[in-house]
């Protein structure tokens, strides 16, 4: 050890204190969670809490026979993929035109985009389903997958725009020299020069897909058994839970893990998905 | 170099889906709030002008909630942003060249999972596993530090800050990686010159780190502005709007108001406020942000 300042070896070990306790605040209340899925009843609501403990699969058997849990899974996966697949489909050439030309179509469409982040998605949706019944789009997921783009398309548009902004338009110029169409200018060269980007929109739309909650609880899931997260909520609410939180561990993990690996697999894209990591237009 | 004119096929697909999802049904509200509209008594709808208005701004319930709203909103962006901009501070720090916390990127990881966890499963797990005044980590840690219990979300005086903390935990994160990302992009040359000029730490901070990383702190407050303000699912699995409306944040009074007294004209009318109230305060922070156009794509 050299001889240091002592204000810096302090500095640095509030630094090194103060990163803990926050990695700690975050990860406790999951890692909780999940150690209590696998607890009995008389190990869950103890003072002080238990770390040790006989685990049982006891919950996630109670939370599969109960029956809505699979179904339920199943219609997220459909529901989020139809919505992920479609954002991706809409917001990418949508995201192009933004990034390639100005004028009123592109500042006014840019701008209604932005402006959905400012509405409460509550005051859409009764309207919504109003519409989705005259459409006959009720029936099916198809008006989820639908309904979810309000959630979805403003992050994708967002970070697909600021990718494009950054290929140079002399590409595209070449491309239509060589007698290519706008089209093959945006498919063949910008999109595989943005494929970082476009993996970063493509989790981010799953993410918020597969979260929310507050579309299909007004929208409904289409005749379709009831999403996971939806079951989740009715069994949250219920006596049930509250009497054994073992079960609502079970379900509350089943949702949350596929998230958490997810994270990991992809997190330097996580990353500079939330971080903004696509330089911004810079006017 | 100026822009070309593209085909207007890339935003068709846009077009459609925007004009089904967004402009009808916010067309659909604001006509719909100049009328009595009543579900279940499809004889009674009928033009009634500026009668739900009127009732909106005089609606006692409504005041607190959108007071409730705000300063559920401010808290959490306080903390986000102060506690964000810690620990971005401190995971770049420096010692001899080289960064003072190892393994940053496992370390920012970590920090995702709670920002990716759907609010409902949040709202869920938090209300019996942290907030509980029985059995919850958050009165166990309180009994360690010898202090006495609280009743939390069972409490009309501290069920707010309990959403509120809860309503931080899942956002720190988010403001940590945009503002990392921020300080990671600070050159290193004022620096160095403020290190010879004898600058204190806090000073670098103060007049340095902080005006170059301004974009992506606007960025999160921003972020967090239109979350907090917005935010229906976390704080309706927690308390429903409870105890007593302590709790009773506008989307949720707002879906309390479609789901039980069915008068979709004055729900709508109230929707049109406080989506108003909530323009004009993101106005204003882009304003004092200046350079608002850039700041709105980045977000």
């Amino acid at each position: 050890m050299h001889s240091r300042d002592p204000r810096a070896w302090i500095a640095d070990v509030v630094s090194y204190a103060f990163i803990a306790i926050t990695l700690i605040l975050t990860v406790t209340p999951i890692v909780w969670t999940f150690l209590s899925s696998f607890k009995f009843a008389t190990d869950i609501a103890t003072v002080p809490p238990k770390l040790l403990f006989t685990p049982t699969l006891e919950n996630y058997r109670i939370v599969i026979e109960q029956g809505s849990l699979l179904p339920g899974l199943r219609s997220s996966v459909i529901v989020t993929l139809g919505a992920t697949i479609l954002s991706l489909l809409i917001g990418a050439p949508a995201a192009y035109y933004l990034a390639r030309s100005g004028g009123i179509v592109s500042v006014g469409l840019g701008g209604i985009v932005m402006s959905t982040r400012f509405i409460p998605v509550i005051v859409l949706l009764i309207p919504l389903l109003i519409a989705f019944r005259s459409l006959r789009l009720t029936g099916s997921f198809y008006g989820l997958m639908i309904a979810y783009q309000l959630a979805t398309l403003p992050f994708v548009i967002l970070v697909l725009w600021a990718a494009f902004t950054q290929i140079p338009r002399e590409l595209d110029e070449a491309v239509l020299i060589d007698g290519g169409t706008p089209f093959t200018a945006f498919l063949r060269v910008n999109l595989p020069l943005a494929a970082p980007s476009v993996g970063a929109a493509t989790i981010l739309a799953a993410l918020f897909s597969w979260n929310q909650f507050i579309i299909p609880v007004i929208i409904g899931s289409g005749g379709g058994a009831p999403l996971a997260i939806m079951g989740f909520a009715r069994y949250a609410g219920g006596e049930e839970a509250l009497a054994d939180w073992g079960p609502l561990s079970a379900w509350a993990s089943i949702l949350m893990l596929p998230m958490i690996a997810g994270a990991f697999v992809v997190q330097r894209h996580l990353i500079a998905a939330f971080g903004g990591e696509a330089p911004s237009n810079s006017s | 170099m100026s822009k070309q004119k593209q085909p207007l096929y890339f935003v068709a697909p846009l077009v459609v889906v925007l004009a089904i999802v967004y402009v009808y049904p916010v067309y659909f509200a604001i006509r719909v709030s100049f009328f009595k509209w009543l579900f279940t008594r499809p004889d009674l709808i009928g033009f009634n002008g500026l009668e739900n208005y009127a009732r909106a701004l005089t609606d006692k319930t409504l005041l607190d909630s959108l007071i409730t709203t705000t300063v559920y909103t401010l808290a959490s962006i306080l903390i986000v942003v102060v506690w964000g901009f810690l620990i971005a501070y401190v995971l770049n720090r420096r010692r001899r060249g080289r960064e003072l916390i190892r393994g940053k990127p496992i370390i920012l990881t970590v920090l995702t999972c709670s920002a990716i966890i759907a609010p409902a499963v949040i709202g869920g797990v938090f209300r019996v596993f942290i907030w509980d005044p029985a059995y919850g980590l958050a009165n166990y840690v309180l009994s360690l530090a010898g202090l006495s219990p609280l009743g939390w979300l069972v409490d009309t005086n501290t069920a707010l800050m309990a959403v509120v903390l809860t309503e931080a935990w899942l956002r720190v994160p988010l403001a940590v990686l945009i503002l990392d990302a921020g300080i990671r992009r600070v050159p290193p040359e004022p620096f160095e010159a403020a290190k010879i000029e004898g600058a204190s730490a806090l000073d670098e901070v103060r007049f340095i780190l902080v005006p170059l990383i301004k974009p992506q702190l606007f960025t999160v407050v921003l972020f967090q502005l239109t979350f907090a303000f917005r935010q229906f699912d976390l704080v309706f699995m927690l308390t429903g709007g409870g105890p007593a409306n302590a709790t009773n944040l506008v989307s949720i009074y707002i879906y309390k108001m479609f789901s039980q007294h069915t008068n979709l004209g004055y729900a709508s009318a109230m929707a049109v406020v406080v989506t108003l109230v909530l323009v004009v305060l993101g106005l204003i922070i882009l304003a004092l942000s200046g350079r608002p156009e850039e700041r709105l794509v980045e977000t």
